[in-house]
């Protein structure tokens, strides 16, 4: 059902907006209001999601819901709080102010929760207070007479459970009630003109109403959660609570890693199968060259990357909903900071090592705008496995096969190195970035620890589902017009009459890979490796192939990177396969990451900045690798 | 609100060190105490001009330990209403409410999960954690309700 179907009938689509504190079960209830009719755009300006959904009420009224970011207070101390606030006060660009808000309260907590209903009341807005999870609270033993809270707020009170579809009735018919008289006066009143952030003396004055309301109100006290407590006690154990966040990471980096692999290489073969197909069955021609190298090419090169982000956006789904996110920035805490970043940054980063472009979506669970950015610029300097094809010709070609020590290998060991020394220069970046143009105070760490609760398949899913369009929307037709622009690049124009050399030397990379030679020449690349880099941008796995092209090797796919091997081995110095394995730790050999950077921090000038400094690391890594191998006798 | 001082022991932990069974030293002692940072030598001293003879800041609570929070305030700033004053009300550190100590990050303590009055776990760094200060247990009826302290550090 489309919001114009639904508004049709009814009178006009009134709006409602979510407000309330992170882990009150407010996407919880969201998702139970709303179902499956959400959709999630962005906000004008900030990367801040807007999710939006549509019910019904038992009149038939049509509504549009606005799931707003979970928010402590008005008083916005993030970018994600600050547009909770401006829909709030209507002063979001291209938002009207909401018919009415709802303000969705943990029942078990009501004691700090209800200091936020006090801040929205101040607004004079038509306002709901909803008492969620009830069903936890009463079974905890809290009873809360909603009446007598009614009665002192002087607004409609409810209790939810948000799990259960019928427990949201009683909010569905209030809605009714509510909106009934709010459509007919929808202007900002003179209260909301006039806000201020509160003071911390008018927090103080909320927290004292907050106890006198609770003290009118509560029937029982309930008694407080053990589970959690108990839990915790492993979990955020010194010793114990450290191994047991790796165990979970290197499943998870496991699963990414492997899991993946699989349907990864099914889209891989589908894609293949799909190009053989069709070069059967076309005649040579322009068109078939777009169709088979660019556009078909284009469409697997995105949705290759689902597979990971998938599995990876399951994992951090599930164990946010459990809520063991807040633990793991908590355990990670101290090490992250001591390069300026926060705990939360520990886990984009390591999903980076088996792809950037979802370890930089995940970034997005950083709410401060500093941290989170300098987390996405570091990101791609971890060791993806797009690397490990290139990692794995050079390696196999040049460092000989031999024991170092016991069951140490000098091969493996050169790996160990090239993970390493992708981990110190994101670290050293991530330091230099906080003391030059990230400035700015460490920003200080007040997170909650919510209390564990079962993750609900419905949340995962609906969450899973969120990203796997946004990507293939936002990010994917960056990846694919990229993809196709390379093809052109790389096959226009075509190898004149009499050619000497392979087709790609005579078209536009060729130009280009012959024209920066010169420039790539201190770092020891040969024209070769110039061409193979620029079709290599697209992904960093395709400038093996890429290679191939250039040396001419044709056949299956496994046998010319054999025979590449030994091609390399024998035309390049040890020095130059060195500094070309350096340039690669660093080296922004991914035109998608750079189009992802782009999409989440909306805005080409980071992604710019990402590409530059990314390339001068590389140069500079690679130039003194290749001066001090061919001083070393590498040449 | 849960009343920790009606709770019956809990018997499957060590008993919580009470912040009251902390000898009452004069200030010159205290502020030797191992591992203490700059700002938390500022937190005692803002406790002395606040008038609270018996309070510690949070961050040098250790695990298990509970106690009632006195005062809010960063011991950088000279005035009230500093952004990690507000930000630490907002969390729910405010005057009256029972706090305990839950976890300490390893090494060297930091971050600390602190549950404030039974229902409401929040992580924050030592840094912020000193601009709180805790004292001693009460009963509900003389715990300073929330309340904006008269009295300024630079004085």
């Amino acid at each position: 059902m489309t919001a114009a179907t639904l508004a049709e009938d009814g009178d006009r689509l009134a709006r409602i907006a979510l407000v309330g504190f992170p882990n009150c079960g407010k996407t919880t209830l969201f998702n139970t209001l709303t179902g499956s009719r959400q959709k999630t755009a962005n906000y004008p300006g900030v990367t801040v999601e807007r999710k939006s959904g549509l019910l019904r009420t038992p009149v038939g009224r049509a509504v549009e819901v606005i799931d707003l970011p979970g928010s402590y207070s008005l008083r916005a101390r993030s970018p994600d709080e600050a547009v909770t606030r401006d829909v709030v006060l209507g002063r979001q660009a291209q938002e009207a102010i909401p018919d009415a808000i709802v303000c969705v309260t943990d029942a078990t907590n009501l004691g700090q929760h209800l200091r936020l209903l006090l801040e929205l009341r101040q607004l004079g807005r038509p306002l709901i207070l909803a008492l969620n999870m009830m069903d936890i609270a009463q079974k905890r033993g809290y009873q809360i007479d909603a009446e007598i809270l009614a009665q002192q707020l002087g607004i409609p009170v409810v209790t939810t459970v948000a799990l259960r579809k019928n427990g949201v009735k009683d909010l569905l018919g209030q809605l009714d009630a509510v909106l009934g008289q709010a459509t007919a006066h929808n202007a900002p009143t003179a209260a909301v003109e006039a806000w201020t952030e509160p003071s911390s003396d008018d927090i103080r004055a909320y927290h004292r109403e907050v106890e006198r309301l609770l003290r009118e109100a509560t029937v029982r006290e309930g008694a407080p959660e053990r589970f959690t407590r108990q839990l915790d006690r492993v979990l955020l154990h010194p010793i114990a609570g450290p191994i047991i966040l790796l165990s979970i990471l290197f499943l998870m980096f496991q699963a990414v890693f492997s899991w993946a692999a699989w349907p990864m290489d099914w889209i891989d073969g589908a894609t293949v199968a799909l190009q053989q197909t069709l070069s059967e069955q076309m005649e040579d021609s322009l068109l078939k060259s777009l169709l088979i190298d660019g556009i078909i090419a284009g469409v697997g090169g995105v949705v290759i990357f689902l597979p990971q982000i998938l599995i990876l956006f399951f994992f951090i789904l599930l164990l946010e909903d459990f809520g063991y996110m807040a633990r793991a920035a908590f355990l990670m805490d101290r090490i992250m900071s001591g390069v300026g970043l926060n705990g939360r940054a520990f886990l984009p980063l390591l999903s980076s090592f088996a792809c950037a472009i979802p370890g930089i979506m995940a970034a997005r669970t950083i709410a401060h705008p500093i941290d989170r950015m300098i987390t996405i610029l570091i990101a791609p300097l971890m060791t993806c496995s797009a690397r490990l094809p290139v990692y794995a010709l050079l390696v196999a070609a040049f460092i000989p096969n031999v024991v170092v020590w016991d069951f140490v290998g000098l091969q493996g060991l050169v790996m160990f190195g090239l993970y390493a020394a992708g981990i110190v220069g994101a670290l050293v970046v991530a330091g230099l970035l906080r003391l030059t143009i990230m400035r700015g105070s460490q920003q200080p760490l007040l997170m909650e620890l919510p209390s564990y609760k079962l993750p609900s398949p419905a949340n995962v899913l609906l969450g899973l589902l969120d990203r796997a369009k946004a990507f293939l929307r936002r990010a994917g037709t960056l990846i694919m017009s990229i993809i196709v622009i390379l093809w052109f690049l790389s096959s226009f124009p075509g190898a004149p009459n009499g050619a000497t050399e392979p087709a790609i030397y005579y078209s536009y990379a060729g130009v280009i890979g012959r024209t920066i030679e010169p420039v790539l020449a201190p770092i020891g690349f040969n024209w070769q490796i110039a061409i193979a880099l620029v079709p290599g941008l697209a992904a960093r796995e395709v400038a093996v192939a890429a290679l191939g092209t250039v040396y001419a090797l044709s056949g299956e796919e496994d046998a010319v990177v054999e025979a590449l091997g030994v091609t390399l081995a024998q035309g390049w110095s040890l020095a130059t396969a060195l500094s070309l394995l350096a340039w690669y730790v660093f080296a922004p050999q991914c035109l998608a990451t750079l189009a992802v950077a782009r999409r989440e921090t909306n805005s080409w000038r980071w992604a710019a900045f990402m590409f530059t400094y990314m390339m001068a690391l590389a140069y500079v890594a690679a130039f003194i690798t290749y001066r001090v191998a061919l001083a070393l006798g590498g040449g | 609100m849960i009343r920790l001082d009606d709770q019956p022991p809990l018997a499957d932990r060590r008993r919580p060190r009470l912040v009251a069974e902390t000898p009452n030293k004069p200030a010159l002692v205290r502020r030797s105490r191992r591992g203490e940072t700059e700002r938390e030598r500022r937190s005692f001293e803002l406790s002395i001009v606040l008038g609270l003879e018996n309070a510690q800041p949070l961050s040098l609570l250790r695990c298990g330990d509970i106690g009632c929070i006195l005062a809010v305030r960063d011991p950088d700033h000279h005035l009230s209403g500093s952004e990690v004053e507000r930000g630490l009300l907002e969390m729910g550190f405010v005057e009256g409410a029972c706090i305990e100590v839950l976890h300490q990050g390893f090494p060297s303590r930091d971050p600390l999960a602190v549950r404030i009055n039974q229902s409401m776990t929040v992580a924050l760094r030592r840094s912020e954690a000193s601009a709180v200060l805790v004292g001693p247990l009460l009963a509900q009826s003389e715990r300073p309700s929330p309340m904006p302290r008269s009295g300024s550090a630079n004085s």
